[in-house]
């Protein structure tokens, strides 16, 4: 069941229905029960990984907390980490191999099998206790608005929600209904637009060279920052009508000035938790190092970003380049510094470069990160060259024999996206709905629910069209 | 009164953001399905006079539908001087909403023999009476009731053999039939089911407000949008409640795929001969018909895409699965049949597979949907559209006259 058809508003309206009209003490059950039904709902065999993943994590926890030595809790700990991790390699990777066990990749596993990985350790470094209620516990790891691209939730944080959702009202109601219909509108009128002239690039590479190249290069990070905020801001808007509010993913991440920023802005959920379980640990481990301890955590920790996708050398590329230019970056943190005190004029213009200049870097890595092989991605980057006296026209003829409509619908849909992200909340009308006469009000709530109706006919007939999330995958 | 005009107010931001929706739809590009058709007393339903919009299902293209009901340019009714007119009765894949007019296979014919014929000679005019979801029985009602205001000398039935046969039944009928009317044999005698005798009894007139609203629908895409929506919910409502369950009642005997298999075995079982049966009466009573307006009748038995994969392996994997030595033995048995009863008839479907499977061009379906599914594409209307004109060309007494028959 996709984010995106009409089933999933009617499951989750029947959710919010059920969920909101039982006592506090039956909601964490429910939301097992009815995320245990949106998982079978994909595939029920899928459900034995993660039932197994889930009772194993939480009486691990349980026998970290009662073990009196040191040494039992460390293999514990570490050994249950190993097994996750290795569970995850193999169901991720062998199905590959063997077309018939293909379900046994499950939807999400990378998601739940990362949340019970910092449960676990989160226990053993002693910031949680062990959660002894199991239903609580399980419907943490299988959290339905979660489960298909998280955000990674911590389960200190869902388990104290769970147990005391947020009352539902009307405020409640309005931003988890509108951080779905935003998420909606990313991903189909955004994403899918673009998506169609990229698809159409990227499922021939070698076909092409010059502007169509050039443009996949640019437009790819909007169509994956769309599709994938979308899917997010679907997920917590899901959430939040739960009662449970999930951290969030993404902070204008084009607007970055350094490629470290724009990491603490791109799928912040999975940025934190390498940072917290991988970067930190190793960086202490290695503090005696100096420079190369840090550029050993650092690039330990990007190949973790990048082979938490799937282990392959497109990603494994991803990885190298992005270690690459975090380490350059936090090399040079000082240095710059230095720099800007002594030229403190130069600090606008540096910004501005500075986010140019990243965002060209992220495309670079994105190209790694959705083309096929390496060499696939390597003809993208060495064949997109375009004679300047001829950019516009090659971009024109791209453009007239894909879909250019499609292209100039997703990038004014973004444009407009980023307008209203920027304005809206400054917009008089907004702020003083309340207070407003009753006929702009009346206005602003029938305009408002007729844009509603209107997307809701346009996913009930495009649904079986859809294209599919970029990060579902994972 | 301030209650009135805050109303008042309210309805006008309504109006200008319904506007605004209308304007964004069209600028982006959004297409809905529109209506064609319209509820008719004699054949159930007909294409709607003057009908124009987007066809999105399989492959997006604008429709119109002429004055007259028919998917054709405007044609007069008086037959012009020194023109042999020839009417083209078929199902879908004539009505060929898929496909631009100028590229549909009845064009093709039209051009061709226009092309190849002798200077100086008739000209060729083709008129297409094809409606999407006609068996034989409303072709028959078509050819008895619509062509001869038009006055064609050569009379063209064109279906794929699944059409030709599987509609002729009530029973093998595959989907919704709208009202359309089905026969029976009885005492040796072609008449109406008793289903199409109650239903004529009481015959739903057009409505001039219906025909209003969906000409307005088909204009406004947020119309087209709500009437898509209607249209789905209703198909979906239907499935799972009363018209599921009747449907499987009604097919409860039959495999769950026999609309896809049936086609290929002939007469091979009760239900089969049955619709053999009321075909055969149907082509006969056609043929009957043509023959009392000295007209000349045709049968071009169209290809299913099944039989016209170009991929020799496919079409193996087919005949494997239906345990069939050929995928032609209806078209074969038909052949016999039309040519005992004294009737031009040609079979396409071995000519269009070795056409594609020498040229490997597949002849269904258009782009962005599964491969060699749907109806004729634009390739495989124009490779028809020549071997009708061929067929035609060298047999047919009417085009090899040099002067046209004054009748």
């Amino acid at each position: 069941m996709s984010f995106t058809s009409v089933e999933y508003l009617f499951f989750l309206l029947i959710a919010v229905a059920l969920c909101r009209s039982m006592t506090r003490r039956l909601q964490p059950l429910w939301i097992l029960l009815l995320s245990c039904v949106f998982y079978a709902l994909w595939d029920v065999r899928a459900l034995i990984p993660l039932c197994g993943a889930t009772f194993f994590a939480y009486f691990t926890a349980l026998s970290i907390e009662t073990s009196a030595g040191e040494r039992v809790r460390r293999i514990l700990a570490y050994g249950s980490v190993i097994s996750l991790v290795a569970v995850l390699l193999l169901l991720k990777e062998a199905p590959k191999s063997s077309r018939p066990f293909d379900w046994l990749a499950p939807l999400g596993i990378s998601y739940y099998t990362f949340k019970l990985i910092s449960y676990v350790l989160d226990v053993f470094w002693g910031k949680q206790r062990a959660e002894r209620d199991p239903i609580a516990f399980a419907s943490y790891a299988v959290f339905f608005p979660q489960i298909v691209a998280g955000p990674i939730q911590r389960s200190a944080d869902y388990l104290l929600q769970v147990r005391a959702p947020q009352p539902f009202s009307r405020s409640l109601l309005v931003r988890g209904t509108r951080r779905i219909a935003i998420g909606l509108f990313k991903k189909m009128v955004i994403a899918d637009h673009i998506g169609v002239a990229l698809n159409a690039v990227y499922g021939q590479v070698h076909g092409f060279s010059g502007a169509p190249l050039l443009i996949t290069f640019y437009l790819f990070p909007i169509q994956l920052y769309a599709d994938f905020s979308g899917l997010t801001d679907i997920a917590i808007g899901s959430a939040l009508l739960l009662g449970i509010e999930s951290p969030e993913n993404f902070n204008h991440p084009f607007s970055a000035t350094n490629i470290s920023e724009y990491w603490r802005r791109w799928h912040m959920s999975l940025t934190n938790w390498t940072v917290d379980y991988v970067l930190t640990p190793l960086r202490m481990a290695t503090r005696n190092w100096n420079q190369i301890g840090l550029v050993f955590s650092i690039c330990v920790n990007m190949m973790t970003i990048a082979l938490w996708h799937g282990i392959t050398w497109s990603f494994f590329a991803f990885g190298v380049i992005h270690s690459g230019f975090v380490s350059v970056d936090a090399l040079s943190t000082k240095p710059r510094r230095a720099f800007f005190k002594v030229h403190p004029s130069w600090r606008p213009a540096a910004g501005w470069a500075g986010s140019v200049l990243t965002f060209h870097l992220v495309a670079l890595g994105m190209v790694f990160w959705r083309a096929k092989t390496v060499p696939d991605a390597l003809w993208i980057l060495t064949r997109m060259r375009v004679p300047l006296s001829a950019l516009s026209s090659n971009i024109a003829q791209f453009a007239l024999s894909t879909a250019w409509r499609s292209l100039a619908v997703g990038l004014a849909a973004y444009a407009l996206l980023e307008l209203a992200e920027k304005y809206w909340g400054r917009a008089p009308i907004i702020q003083n709905l309340q207070s407003s006469p009753r006929w702009l009000r009346w206005s602003a709530y029938g305009v408002s629910s007729l844009v509603l109706l209107v997307g809701f006919l346009l996913m009930f007939i495009h649904g079986s069209m859809r294209e599919p999330f970029l990060y579902e995958v994972f | 009164m301030k209650y009135f005009s805050d109303l008042l107010r309210t309805g006008l931001c309504m109006m200008g953001a319904l506007l605004l929706l209308e304007f964004c739809m069209r600028v982006s590009g959004e297409r809905f399905q529109a209506s064609f058709y319209i509820s008719e007393a004699e054949r159930g339903y007909a294409l709607r006079p003057g009908a124009e919009g987007w066809n999105v299902g399989e492959h997006e293209n604008y429709v119109r539908i002429n004055s007259r009901g028919l998917r054709d340019r405007e044609h007069d009714l008086k037959r012009p001087p020194n023109t042999l007119r020839i009417a083209v009765i078929g199902d879908s894949e004539t009505e060929a909403v898929q496909v631009p007019l100028d590229q549909t296979y009845f064009y093709v014919v039209e051009r061709e023999l226009n092309h190849t014929l002798p200077s100086g000679s008739q000209k060729v005019e083709v008129i297409s009476f094809g409606v999407g979801g006609y068996g034989l029985g409303p072709q028959y009602l078509t050819v008895k009731e619509q062509i001869w205001k038009y006055d064609p000398q050569i009379v063209i039935v064109a279906d794929p053999i699944d059409a030709l046969i599987m509609r002729s039944s009530r029973r093998l009928y595959f989907g919704d039939s709208f009202g359309a009317p089905f026969f029976v044999i009885h005492n040796g005698n072609l008449e109406f089911d008793s289903e199409t005798v109650a239903r004529r009894a009481a015959p739903a007139s057009p409505n001039a407000r219906l025909v209003w609203t969906a000409d307005l629908m088909n204009q406004s895409r947020l119309l087209s949008l709500v009437n898509s929506a209607r249209v789905r919910a209703e198909n979906n409502f239907n499935q799972v409640t009363a018209g599921f369950h009747a449907k499987a009642e009604a097919t409860s005997a039959l495999p769950v795929d026999y609309w896809r298999t049936f086609p290929y075995y002939g007469p091979s079982n009760a239900d089969l001969k049955d619709a053999w049966a009321i075909s055969e009466a149907l082509i006969l009573a056609l043929r009957d018909e043509v023959s009392r307006h000295h007209a000349e009748f045709w049968l071009f038995m169209l290809d299913m895409p099944g039989q016209v994969d170009p991929d020799p392996q496919q079409a193996a994997n087919l005949r494997k699965r239906l345990g069939v030595d050929t995928l032609f033995r209806s078209e074969q048995l038909l052949s016999d049949f039309a040519g005992h009863a004294g009737i031009r008839h040609m079979a396409l479907a071995p000519e269009l597979a070795r056409y594609a499977s020498e040229q490997k061009v597949v002849l269904h379906g258009f782009k962005g949907m599964p491969r060699n599914i749907g109806h004729l594409n634009e390739k495989g209307h124009l490779v028809v559209g020549r071997l009708i004109a061929k067929a035609l060309r060298e047999g047919s007494p009417q085009l090899s006259r040099k002067s046209l028959d004054p009748r």
